[in-house]
């Protein structure tokens, strides 16, 4: 009896956290419907012209937009997340690297809104006024403040992974005479490459999410930027600036293209992951 | 030189020097912090004026102080996980020990999409929901529990991969032990399993308290306001220590708000520390 | 009952009352309502319904009254689909929103739109077709219009903004479509404290929100005073509204009585705005 009832209860469980994604994505769909029957409108939507008061709904800057911060973040956060990595696992001398790896939990916990906060009143008025770069409010802060909030959690990810291998291949290091910086570099990592690759996806998928930082520091105009000392829209803080607008209107309607395309994203980015990791699992 | 041996040391150095700009970082964030918090930091800090006891339970209204957004984000983040985790530990038994092939497999893919969907997209569905739901149930409206609802349901996943892993994570000989015993499979998960796995699933779970209280886009959409006080029900709109601080930092009426928003910032990285320091504790536990 | 501790925190709002012997009776028009009050959206409004807020808390506890911001357009949409008792506007609601919401606009007070730049900018007026080019897009240098050779930082609101509408179609007009290249800002108080920040920047923002932090520009030769707004002197101006869906209810229609008061006109003054009764 007893038996019966964990199982269904466990069962049910399972199955809410299941449908939930479905649920989501059935209801944006289903919301979205005056946009798909409309060819005019999925023309627009496709465009990067966004004037709601003359119909056109274009999301491509804001998809670019996305697209170039999510980027330019990673360009900074993966080769530093991975240096840390690599301090925290050998480079470094052992009490020190203890230390470190409690420093990058410490950074990665602290709140994106604390980042944006920070950068907001410190990063932005130092672009803008000692450096003379532009407004300050830019494609250049977000990514900086974007990176630096991404590079301990990048870090502690790849540390994550890479260690087993690391301490697997410790003892036949030394026994080769390799310094762990060499055992590091010309063996784990070429071994580990598609560890390092779901990492890089993995934190784009957290890159392409972020919604505060853009908002708070990326200037959302809606405009191409020609240089990073530019400001950008992304397609998450177009989302939470477009909820002002009237619930019927064509341009809240683009707001479920928006999320959609962002769902596809994180679909693409997880699929990515799972076929690296299953030819993994099949080589091993 | 080889050109490997200039890679090595490159490597080695920039490591060093990056581990050093990062604390300075840490250290840099801070400082400012705390410098622009300094005149805030005294008795008003969270009451502003009024009487702490009365203040404290509601009885009075505060203004100008961090009272009623810190009291929001704690009802807040005790409500979301308080349903979330009953919700994800029956979920993560499911996944790890009922679900198998390749329904197991679409039951895990699901739950990792929903880890990976941005939280803005979370909170337009629980306010499209809300808009949805007063077809049937006119009085229903933004509120802290719509929030906590869409919390929930944002630490979810996060929750239900902490079980499974825990569950799987625990070793061969404890499993066998408990057949041996005759214990059927619901004795075994209740009465060995799950205490077995509860330092994982605990430190999974300070974790997500941590993603629950830094949110800010699903609550933007779900009821937190700039100004209210203590919410009096679970259908009343609330206050948010993120979102003061968001608000704060684009608008703030005066130089004594801005402080306060400064020693907010403080407040939630204070608050996220003690969490992570926790978390580190209790896998350390778990380890040894 | 809490009142004396509280009342000692709102010296400047008693101040107020004192010097104003009649108001003692004002407040009571929330005499024995009880509940919530949620208000959202025109952010111009929100500092008044603070002070009101603290007001009616202090003699009346059973009543909580929420207050955020979003824009004009967050005040329509969610009143209409009657997610708060009231929603502020910076401006009319259309026609259109009126039917299909049933909305009852309640206009209390009129507000010019400044523009505004940093305190160290020397340029003191702008006329009409200087304000078109700058906020087009077509003049992009202080130089142009008399200051330093800088570039010029444009700070507008986005479309949920009553108003950038009113400015836009007041400076812009139809034809000419805003310059994309404009960081946006999402409230009045946000355009201030970034143009408070900003050497380069340029602005537009409710003439209630002014203060020493921020120098605004005469338009055409005329200051921007509220005076110069009311006789329609100074050419950008806009009314502020509270909506409810529908004739207000209990608590809703108490706050908009309240409003009518001498002690609601003073709020309404105190806060740069010029009472619309």
């Amino acid at each position: 009896m007893s038996e019966r009832l964990l199982a269904t209860a466990a069962a049910f469980a399972g199955g809410i956290a299941a449908c939930a994604v479905f649920a989501i994505l059935a209801l944006l769909l289903w919301l979205g419907l005056p946009l798909w029957r409309d060819p005019a409108l999925l023309i627009s939507l496709a465009g990067s012209s966004w004037n709601p008061a003359a119909g056109e709904i274009g999301l491509a800057s804001m998809a670019a937009g996305t697209l170039l911060l999510a980027a330019s973040a990673l360009l900074l956060a993966y080769p530093c997340g991975l240096l840390l990595a690599l301090s925290t696992l050998g480079l470094a001398p052992r009490p020190l690297a203890a230390a470190m790896r409690t420093l990058l939990a410490l950074l990665s916990g602290i709140p994106t809104v604390v980042y944006a906060f920070v950068s907001v009143w410190l990063l932005v008025p130092w672009l803008r006024d000692s450096l003379g770069l532009g407004m300050g409010y830019s494609w250049l802060a977000a990514a900086l403040t974007l990176g630096v909030m991404l590079t301990p959690t990048v870090a502690l990810l790849l540390s994550g992974a890479l260690s087993p291998t690391f301490t697997r291949l410790q003892a036949a290091g030394d026994a080769l005479g390799l310094s762990r910086v060499q055992l590091l570099l010309w063996v784990v990592l070429p071994a580990e490459r598609r560890a390092l690759l779901s990492a890089l996806l993995l934190s784009s998928g957290r890159a392409v999410g972020d919604t505060l930082i853009a908002l708070m520091v990326s200037g959302n105009a809606i405009w191409l930027p020609a240089n990073p000392t530019e400001p950008l829209r992304t397609l998450t803080a177009h989302i939470a600036i477009t909820l002002a607008a009237d619930t019927q209107s064509q341009a809240y309607a683009a707001i479920y293209a928006a999320s959609l395309l962002l769902l596809a994203y994180v679909a693409l980015v997880h699929f990515l992951t799972a076929s690296l990791s299953d030819e993994s699992a099949h080589r091993h | 030189m080889n050109p490997r041996t200039v890679i090595e040391r490159t490597v080695v150095a920039l490591s060093t020097l990056l581990a050093a700009a990062f604390a300075g970082l840490l250290l840099l964030i801070l400082g400012f912090l705390l410098m622009g918090a300094w005149p805030a930091l005294n008795g008003r800090l969270l009451f502003g004026d009024a009487p702490a006891w009365p203040a404290l339970s509601g009885q009075v209204p505060v203004w100008d102080g961090l009272w009623p957004a810190l009291a929001g984000s704690l009802m807040l983040v005790t409500l979301a996980i308080g349903i979330a985790l009953p919700l994800s530990i029956a979920a993560g038994i499911h996944q790890a020990e009922y679900a198998r092939g390749r329904r197991g497999r679409l039951a895990y893919t699901l739950v990792d999409l929903l880890a990976g969907m941005p939280s803005i997209v979370m909170g337009l569905t629980g306010f499209m929901l809300i808009l949805l739901l007063r077809n049937i149930l006119p009085e229903a409206n933004t509120s802290l529990l719509l929030a906590a609802c869409c919390v929930a349901l944002l630490v979810l996943p996060y929750l239900v991969q902490a079980t499974r892993v825990s569950l799987h994570q625990l070793p061969a000989e404890l499993r066998l032990s408990a057949q041996a015993l005759g214990l059927s499979q619901s004795q075994a998960i209740l009465h060995v399993y799950l205490p077995a796995a509860s330092p994982g699933i605990l430190s999974g779970c300070i974790l997500a308290i941590g993603r629950a209280l830094e949110d800010v886009a699903v609550i933007l959409l779900t009821g937190v306001v700039a100004e209210t006080g203590l919410p009096g029900s679970l259908f009343d709109k609330f206050e948010a220590l993120p979102f003061f601080i968001m608000v704060t930092a684009a608008e703030y009426r005066d130089e004594a708000q801005l402080a306060r928003a400064f020693a907010a910032a403080l407040l939630l990285m204070s608050l996220s520390a003690l969490l992570f320091a926790t978390a580190r504790q209790l896998q350390k536990r778990s380890l040894s | 009952m809490h009142r004396k501790p509280v009342a000692a925190a709102f010296s400047g709002l008693l101040a107020l009352t004192i010097s104003l012997p009649v108001l003692a009776a004002d407040i009571d028009v929330f005499k024995g309502l009880s509940g919530k009050l949620d208000i959202a959206g025109g952010t111009a409004h929100i500092p008044v319904v603070q002070d009101i807020a603290r007001q009616v808390s202090k003699s009346n506890p059973a009543i909580r009254i929420s207050v955020t911001g979003g824009g004009s357009g967050v005040g329509v949409q969610k009143v209409g689909e009657g997610l708060v008792d009231i929603g502020s506007t910076g401006r009319k609601v259309s026609a259109e929103e009126i039917a299909r919401y049933q909305l009852k606009p309640f206009h209390f007070a009129l507000d010019g739109v400044a523009v505004a730049v940093h305190p160290s900018n020397p340029v003191k007026d702008i006329s009409l077709e200087q304000l078109r080019d700058v906020f087009s897009g077509k003049t992009s240098n202080w130089k142009a219009l008399g200051g330093a050779d800088a570039p010029i930082h444009r700070y507008g609101r986005d479309e949920a903004s009553a108003t950038r509408e009113v400015f836009v179609g007041k400076v812009l007009g139809k034809d000419t479509a805003p310059a994309a290249k404009t960081t946006l800002v999402s409230s009045n108080g946000a355009a201030k404290s970034a143009i408070a920040r900003d050497k380069g920047a340029i602005g537009y923002l409710g003439m209630g929100m002014l203060d020493q932090s921020i120098k605004p520009l005469s338009v055409g030769g005329h200051a921007p005073t509220q005076q110069n707004a009311l006789s329609g002197d100074y050419p950008i101006v806009r009314g502020l509204y509270f909506n409810t869906k529908g004739e207000p209810a209990a608590l809703p229609a108490a706050f908009l009585r309240y409003l009518k008061t001498n002690e609601g006109q003073a709020i309404i003054r105190n806060h740069g705005y010029i009472p619309a009764f």
